[in-house]
């Protein structure tokens, strides 16, 4: 038995996730693509129609438009995270008066919850009596107050630099904890041995918070690829639509249309997506890694 | 691992700490919502808590104040009058009703009542999930209800629910502005949009609009729709109608359908006399914009005007509610009252429990400026607020809002392209006319056969 | 210009001026939140807004707690964020421990699989959990809630912990065997203590996706003393108005545990350049 547990420790360590995991996210996912063959409203309509809403969805303007709209929110707003979230750990990781201070300051926007986070911005940008127009007044940067989220051209970029401002704590303390695990000594070899910072930095600090930051950027995109609290109270997904993210235009066919064969399909869609793209990311950077 | 324990502790006394509190501050003084709930009735009934059944009402008067008092307040004395119930609070906010409903009505778990206006009446019949309930009443009974309001809470010839009171839309408008300017009452598109021209000013010269002459709502959301509907059956062309074979038509697409749209483009991008940033505005934003003297007209009712005033009791006697009139003179009454499910766990109950609030929400009326639906109960609306006479009166001005089932789908299809129009996607009236005709006509289509 | 040598991780000005100004940036919403919060209803709303409140106004902290079951509100958010953390954080330092060790490619697949589960919107999920749960009568319950949130942070909680273990060289591992150790005991005692870093910053994600939580816990639970700290909150955006000072008090009493258990938390962050984590 103590033979079997040790050669299979892998398959061991793994069995409570693999239980978790089908009781509680294939199951309910299963039911998901299982209704994405029917045009249905869960209650009493169950009519069978195959791919009929797979192939409607070919042609569906507001779901590719959607699309369209995820994918440049999704990589604005994860290179905003990275970048900031990097540089800001980097600095954060050297020693500073007040680490932790700074270290709570920066943190705070990821530990407000979304609701209240959306709700405070949608309060601060309103161009009538919103302290932001007001600021930028007060500073000569602005003429007459703009309407940040209800600008078609304005409204995007807004969400946007909300969303990076609300997730980057999350890159930060993920880089900082790598940085963490760092030998000090690692550094002091090589300032002996003559390495300028610039190139203690490329070849001792990027290699070693790498794997971490590949994780940290997969599980950034999944999070915000599905977000929906904030856009939808900061906008509805508007204006005409230009914040109109996959999940608002999913959550509006499911619960407004009451078609949630429809929305189900949608949601295989966004899947297969996402399930390719990152098909691609892990081919690339296994090949990096070796 | 020492250290992890330790943390584990820690937040284990917080957490047993925070719940010994809790407790004790929530029970000595929650008054609002969960008094009613789970806790024996207040009566010093001796009927013991098992003999009681229990009514489960749901909706979002119980988590929105002031109307969580008010309800807690009819569903209190509703307990001393009939003993043998029990009504336990579900608190939903509204944008999260339908959500809610559809999830219990997918496994079975409705409650009994739920408030909510008529809107999701042809939706909620389709899924089955309703019941004719006018047995259960007298006619002299359901004679006593404003006849339109008590139609919308109808489908197909049933009677699924009462309505208990009207969260109205006519047009609102500041009467001290319009006598300072010397204006009259508009009663036509093109008079609003001139007198929403005259009343924006800058008030203290300093270059800066200060007041807008009108807000409307551009969030797109179904109020924002149901003020749009307003307009385009005020100038003739109803969004939804059954035509002489009985399919769905829309006249959106026609040139009255285009007055409408004219209407909204013209307030707000020919003269800008709505405050930018109008596809951000929604029912509250548009409340602030009119209680901080912002803003002079709106499409809504007195109920706003009761918010308006207790936010700012300056506005105290200031605005006035008037039908809103072009072509034809309409107002929608928009009744919101309780709907009941089928095969909810206490029919008895539920019935009596509609019957006993149609009757006694005139605290409703006197608080919030809601006017009531029960004939009865108009003079004492009168009294508890002139605004509230003013809508009873237009009852009769009340718009035939098509009953579908697809009503939320099409609600986005409009609220989606006056918000575009308002973002200045559309570059005349007419070509955003088109669009939201097509658009509209697609989902007809969909559903006509 | 002699370019002084700077030692690796020596503070110069310009990493004080980032710093700083970024801090103002996060401030400058989050102090108007605080001042909200010492205002009283009126004064939210004046035009043109003002950062100061006339009268301070430190009532409506004291009000909350009897206007709104906060307290079940708080009790609720840590029973299910501490429950949902310990479930995830133990089940995933051993799947990311065997995801980081194992070769098999099933593995790896398997991995990439869980997480895109999580790019499933979650709105699609809403109906299934709900009749799932109501078969075991579990809706409106906290188990019901901690069941649904345990299968959003597992995943992620695995991968994070996979991250760290990667860093670890399994010749460390060698050296544990040849010495005479069991997978298990090797594991045990000599990875698990390296990755406490790992499992801290693992810890204060879960906390904080728990906690803030909202589409699950705004349909699953339905009587107000059963509800969490983020649909409490979000209920004081009625739909007809706002009660802005109620609502950035309790959202900063709100963010009050999360700051904590980060400053606690945070610690193990801490390590000085001199002294590394791994003792050579």
């Amino acid at each position: 038995m103590q033979k079997f547990l040790d050669k299979n420790f892998i398959l061991v360590f793994f069995l409570p996730t693999a239980i978790l995991s089908a009781v509680l996210i294939i199951y309910p996912m299963g039911y998901g693509i299982y209704i994405s063959f029917f045009d249905t409203n869960l209650v009493n309509k169950w009519d069978f129609v195959g791919l009929r809403n797979y192939i409607s969805l070919l042609s569906n303007k507001a779901f590719q438009q959607s699309l369209i709209v995820n994918v440049k929110y999704i990589v604005a707003v994860v290179s905003g995270h990275f970048l900031l979230g990097t540089i800001l750990a980097l600095n954060l990781n050297k020693n500073i008066k007040g680490r932790t201070v700074f270290r709570c300051l920066l943190m705070l926007p990821w530990l407000i919850p979304e609701v209240v986070f959306a709700v405070l911005f949608k309060w601060i940008l309103n161009p009538q009596y919103g302290i932001f127009n007001f600021t930028l007044m007060d500073l000569r940067l602005l003429d007459a107050p703009a309407s940040w989220l209800g600008d078609a051209k304005l409204a995007l970029p807004a969400v946007i630099l909300i969303s990076i401002m609300k997730g980057y704590p999350f890159v930060m303390i993920m880089v900082l904890a790598a940085l963490q695990t760092v030998p000090g000594q690692l550094y002091e070899a090589a300032e002996i041995d003559g390495c300028s910072s610039r190139s203690a930095f490329f070849h001792i600090t990027v290699p070693s918070i790498v794997p971490i930051l590949t994780v940290a950027l997969i599980l950034d995109t999944v999070n915000w690829f599905k977000h929906y609290t904030m856009v939808n109270i900061l906008t509805g997904g508007g204006p005409a639509n230009t914040t109109s993210l996959v999940s608002v235009t999913i959550y509006k066919t499911a619960f407004s249309s009451f078609k949630f064969g429809l929305a189900g399909a949608m949601a295989v869609i966004v899947f297969f997506i996402c399930y390719i793209f990152s098909w691609i990311y892990r081919r690339l950077t296994d090949e990096k890694k070796t | 691992m020492k250290k992890l324990c330790k943390i584990i502790s820690l937040l284990l006394a917080i957490v047993i700490v925070t719940s010994a509190c809790g407790s004790s501050s929530s029970t000595a003084g929650n008054n609002a919502a969960s008094s009613t709930e789970n806790a024996p009735a207040v009566s010093e009934d001796s009927a013991s808590p098992k003999e009681k059944t229990v009514l489960q009402i749901m909706g979002p008067w119980i988590v929105e104040s002031p109307e969580d008092k008010i309800l807690g307040g009819v569903v209190e004395s509703f307990e001393e009058a009939y003993p043998q119930y029990e009504v336990e609070l579900i608190g939903v906010p509204s944008a999260d009703v339908v959500t809610s409903v559809q999830s219990m009505a997918a496994s079975k778990t409705l409650p009994d009542l739920v408030i909510v206006n008529g809107a999701n009446n042809a939706a909620w019949k389709e899924m089955d999930i309703l019941e004719d309930i006018s047995g259960s009443f007298d006619q002299d009974f359901l004679d006593g209800f404003y006849p339109e309001m008590l139609k919308e809470f109808t489908y197909d010839g049933e009677l699924l629910g009462l309505p208990l009171c009207a969260a109205p839309f006519v047009l609102i408008l500041r009467k001290d502005l319009l006598d300072e300017a010397g204006l009259t009452v508009p009663e036509s598109f093109e008079e609003i949009v001139s007198v929403a021209q005259a009343l924006t000013v800058d008030k203290n010269g300093d270059g800066k609009t200060d007041r807008y002459g009108m807000t409307l709502m551009g969030f797109p959301d179904g109020n924002n729709s149901l003020r749009f509907t307003l307009a385009l059956f005020a100038a003739g062309a109803p969004d939804i109608y059954t035509d002489e074979n009985g399919k769905w038509a829309t006249k959106i697409g026609t040139p009255e359908g285009v007055r409408a749209f004219k209407f909204y483009y013209d307030l707000a991008i020919t003269n800008g006399s709505v405050p930018p940033g109008a596809t951000e505005v929604d029912y509250k934003t548009m409340v602030n914009l009119l209680s901080t003297d912002q803003a002079a007209m709106a499409i809504s009712g007195p109920h706003t005007i009761g918010t308006i005033v207790s936010q700012n009791p300056d506005m105290e006697g200031r605005f006035i509610a008037v039908p809103l009139i072009d072509k034809e003179t309409v107002a929608y009454l928009n009744p919101y009252g309780m709907i009941k499910f089928k095969d909810s766990p206490n029919y008895q109950g539920a019935v009596d429990f509609l019957q006993y609030a149609s009757q006694n929400f005139v605290e409703m009326t006197r608080v919030t400026k809601r006017p009531p639906s029960r004939i009865e109960l108009a003079d004492v609306a009168r009294e508890a607020a002139p605004e509230v006479a003013a809508i009873l009166d237009c009852a009769q001005y009340n718009i035939a809002y098509a009953k579908a089932p697809f009503r939320g789908e099409e609600s986005n299809v409009i609220a989606e392209h006056v918000n575009a129009m308002l973002a200045g996607m559309f570059k005349s009236p007419e070509e955003a006319a088109e669009a939201t005709a097509q658009a509209v006509q697609e989902v007809l289509d969909a559903n006509n056969n | 210009m002699k370019r002084k040598r700077r030692k690796q991780g020596q503070a110069g000005f310009f990493t004080y001026l980032l710093l700083i100004l970024f801090s103002l940036a996060v401030l400058y919403p989050l102090v108007w939140m605080a001042a909200t919060s010492l205002k009283t209803l009126e004064e939210t709303f004046t035009i043109p807004p003002r950062w100061l409140p006339e009268t301070l106004n430190l009532n409506t902290y004291r009000d909350i707690w009897h206007k709104y079951p906060m307290g079940y509100f708080f009790r609720n958010s840590l029973i299910v964020v501490c429950v949902t953390t310990v479930v995830s954080i133990g089940v995933s330092c051993l799947s990311g421990y065997a995801a980081s060790r194992s070769r098999s490619y099933f593995r790896k697949s398997f991995m990439t699989f869980l997480l895109v589960l999580q790019m499933f919107p979650a709105v699609v999920l809403l109906v299934p959990y709900y009749k799932m749960l109501t078969a075991y009568r579990l809706v409106n319950t906290l188990p019901g809630l901690i069941l649904p949130n345990i299968a959003f942070t597992m995943p992620f909680c695995t991968w994070m912990m996979m991250g760290y273990y990667n860093t670890i060289s399994p010749e460390l591992e060698q050296a544990a065997l040849i010495d005479g150790c069991n997978r298990y005991q090797s594991y045990f005692r000599i990875i698990s203590p390296l990755v406490l870093p790992g499992v801290a910053a693992t810890a204060i994600y879960s906390f904080i996706q728990v906690w803030n939580e909202y589409m699950f816990s705004q349909t699953l639970m339905k009587t107000e003393t059963s509800k969490t700290l983020t649909v409490g909150i979000a209920q004081m955006v009625g739909e007809y108005r706002t009660l802005w000072n109620d609502m950035m008090a309790a959202s900063i009493l709100a963010s009050l545990p999360m700051i904590i258990a980060f400053i606690f938390l945070q610690k193990y962050f801490i390590s000085t350049l001199t002294a590394g984590a791994i003792k050579e």
